[in-house]
């Protein structure tokens, strides 16, 4: 990869989940996406990677083939960024749309890959869950984190209140 | 280059749920046998939690093989021993009636279909520790499924599962941390060593060897453990059979690599499937509980809807959207639930020999087949939205991307959508060299055999005659076993 496709990934990889922006936000430099598009990339087939390869040029060159200007993605302001990314993925063509998912997924593995980002998400917590279930009891499961021992089946299922 | 070699009564290509069963079967029975698998060996403790380590440790190629096309089809294969009953959800079903009677009909299949089928599943449910999904360990994602089966009076019941002593970690596709699923490297790879049988890992066949018509052995390549490439030749040899169990996809190219062509790879069948997401105002905790619990079996509709608990890494990728209104459901991913639909899709496909050696999946969902994903699709948002759910991504392109209503689920029925507006993922493949007593149809006979050959035999899901509609390891492992058996008499 060339350092301009290098600093292109960044970019646009890490403007799906902007540093500072509200919910689950990265600290500046605590993700980091171009290991892991490189992992990534390595680990899939020839199709699949030359499929990255061509969706980061997708992206970064749709300013330009959008109509928007002579301008590379990493020229645009950070929430242009972002916005262009929300469009791309809903985008009527296939292309576009897919070839960004492609890179959404790349940005979702590395921000849930990394362990302080993935603790913050909430995601390990054993839900309180509150299920309306058949008889209309509300069925609570213990709210303890997954890292902790979780009860064997032989005990007792959780609380119904 | 090292070179390895190696001779056994048989010689048994991968491990997953055909190829343990079928070295499990023939070990027990006294015979010698080599079990060659191109995927390293990983302990539980190896299992990593995250995705991208976990994936690159035993997932094909990330899961980015697809079928040809313009929307290509991830084909998720197993790749390490255990094969893809390493990643599984290890949910058991017998063959429906209505499936071993067609594959009577068709394929002359009596034998391997008849009472003694169920006889090797008694066996395989006790060996694997087979039962229903208590209620403890069913997960906010599966009892959310429950209520929702409930208040549209859907037929659904908590899945069989070969998990005993599951604890509801949520992380069957990573890799069971407890070692509770009897996956093939828990349960039937150890039975087999400890019956005598060997294990090379980190082996990629090639080729079957011929000595006329009979196979005599197999070569291939010892691949590094980090980098996979190759760093050795292998050659081992085969006093009585070959036996190819390398999975539907890659079986037929082994068996086109060996110079077999009739019939090879043609028939590919396939389960694909859609899921759909639901986010909830109450927390749901799909990071707790069986990673599958609850199944809503349709048969008479070709599809069958499943609760799934998706790593965060994969349920954020489906969740719509960039920036602010992603991250702030990415703040709440403990309150989505997900559901899929597998469909029993009756296009066929093929597999063949791609550019650089590697598989070239050739499938096209039928007009019928779109028809199927529209109703399983639109089913999974209402079920989601009558359940209570805030807000249901169906994530198919050309309708809305959020549903708040019971009755914008109709929506998907109306849209004239296409395959490729869709995002599916097949698992469960079929049919890649298929069994059936006539020549013609089959590549291989009703004993598993190759038709044209001796001494070699294919015993993995690729012998299915067709897909089923329901998760196909019981049926293959039940299959293998008989086969297996027959061989070893
Ligand atoms: C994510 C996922 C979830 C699933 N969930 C379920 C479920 O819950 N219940 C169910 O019934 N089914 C499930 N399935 C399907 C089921 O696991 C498969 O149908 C079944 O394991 C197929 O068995 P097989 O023997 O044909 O192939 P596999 O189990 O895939 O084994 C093939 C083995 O061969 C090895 N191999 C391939 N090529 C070579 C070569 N050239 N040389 C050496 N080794 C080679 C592979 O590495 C692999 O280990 C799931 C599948 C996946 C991928």
């Amino acid at each position: 990869m060339t350092r301009l496709e290098c600093t292109w990934i960044t970019d646009i990889v890490a403007a799906f989940a902007p540093p500072g922006g509200p919910g689950l936000a990265p600290g500046t430099l605590e993700v980091d996406y171009l290991l892991v598009f490189r992992r990534v990339g390595r680990e899939a087939t020839r199709r699949a990677a030359f499929g990255l390869r061509i969706a980061v040029w997708v992206v970064a060159l749709s300013p330009i083939l959008l109509g928007r200007g002579m301008r590379t993605f990493s020229r645009l302001r950070p929430c242009e960024q972002t916005a262009l990314l929300g469009q791309l993925l809903a985008h009527r063509l296939f292309a576009f749309r897919e070839l960004t998912l492609l890179l959404k997924f790349v940005a979702a593995i590395a921000l849930l890959g990394t362990d302080s980002v993935r603790e913050r998400s909430g995601y390990d917590l054993q839900a309180a869950t509150s299920v309306q279930t058949g008889t209309g009891a509300r069925h609570h499961l213990p709210l303890v984190p997954a890292s902790e021992p979780a009860r064997m089946p032989s005990e007792p299922p959780g609380e119904l209140v | 280059m090292t070179r390895l070699v190696d001779d056994a009564d048989f010689v048994v290509i991968g491990t997953g749920a055909g190829g343990a069963t079928a070295a499990r079967v023939l070990s027990a029975a006294g015979h010698s046998v080599i079990m060659v698998e191109e995927g390293p060996s990983l302990g539980k403790q190896a299992r990593a939690r995250g995705l991208l380590d976990a994936m690159s440790q035993s997932v094909r190629d990330f899961a980015t093989v697809a079928t040809e096309g313009i929307a290509p089809i991830p084909l998720l294969q197993g790749r390490c021993v255990g094969g893809s009953t390493a990643i599984n959800s290890g949910i058991i079903w017998r063959t429906p009636a209505d499936v071993r009677l067609a594959w009577r009909r068709d394929y002359g299949l009596d034998d391997l279909v008849g009472p003694g089928l169920d006889r090797a599943f008694d066996v395989i449910e006790e060996e694997l520790g087979v039962a229903t999904v208590e209620s403890s360990v069913m997960g906010g994602n599966g009892h959310l499924m429950a209520h929702a089966a409930d208040l549209l009076g859907l037929p659904g019941r908590p899945m069989r599962r070969n998990v005993p002593g599951c604890r509801g970690r949520a992380r069957c596709l990573q890799g069971c941390p407890e070692g509770a699923r009897q996956s093939m490297d828990v349960a039937y790879v150890p039975r087999a060593l400890e019956s005598g049988a060997r294990l090379h890992t980190l082996c990629r066949a090639r080729r079957v060897l011929f000595r006329g018509s009979r196979a005599t052995g197999v070569e291939g390549v010892a691949l590094d453990a980090c980098t996979r490439k190759p760093i050795g030749k292998f050659r081992f040899s085969a006093h009585r059979a070959v036996i190819l169990a390398a999975g539907a996809i890659h079986t037929p190219l082994l068996l086109l690599q060996s110079g077999l062509r009739r019939n090879v790879g043609d028939g590919f069948q396939a389960h694909p499937g859609v899921a759909v997401l639901g986010r909830f105002r109450e927390q749901v905790g799909m990071g707790y509980g069986a990673s599958q619990a609850y199944e809503v079996p349709l048969r008479d509709r070709d599809m069958k809807l499943e609760s799934i608990s998706l790593p965060p890494e994969l349920l954020a990728t489906r969740i719509p959207g960039a920036g602010a209104t992603w991250q702030q459901n990415l703040a709440r991913l403990n309150h989505f639930a997900q559901w899929c639909a597998i469909i029993r899709m009756e296009t066929r496909g093929r597999v063949r020999r791609g550019l650089f050696g590697g598989p070239r999946v050739h499938y096209r969902p039928t007009h019928r087949d779109v028809e199927r994903l529209k109703q399983a699709a639109s089913l999974l948002a209402r079920m989601l939205l009558t359940a209570g759910a805030e807000e249901v991504y169906p994530g198919i392109s050309g309708v809305r991307s959020v549903m708040t209503e019971a009755a914008q689920a109709d929506e998907i029925l109306a849209a004239p959508l296409r395959q490729r507006d869709f995002h599916l993922m097949a698992s469960h493949h079929f049919a890649s060299a298929k069994a059936s007593n006539d020549a013609r149809h089959g590549v291989v006979a009703p004993d598993l055999g190759v038709h044209g050959a001796q001494g070699l035999y294919v015993m993995d899901a690729s012998a299915l005659p067709s897909n089923m509609g329901v998760n196909p390891q019981h049926t293959i492992m039940g299959v293998v076993m008989q086969a297996a058996e027959r061989l070893a008499s």
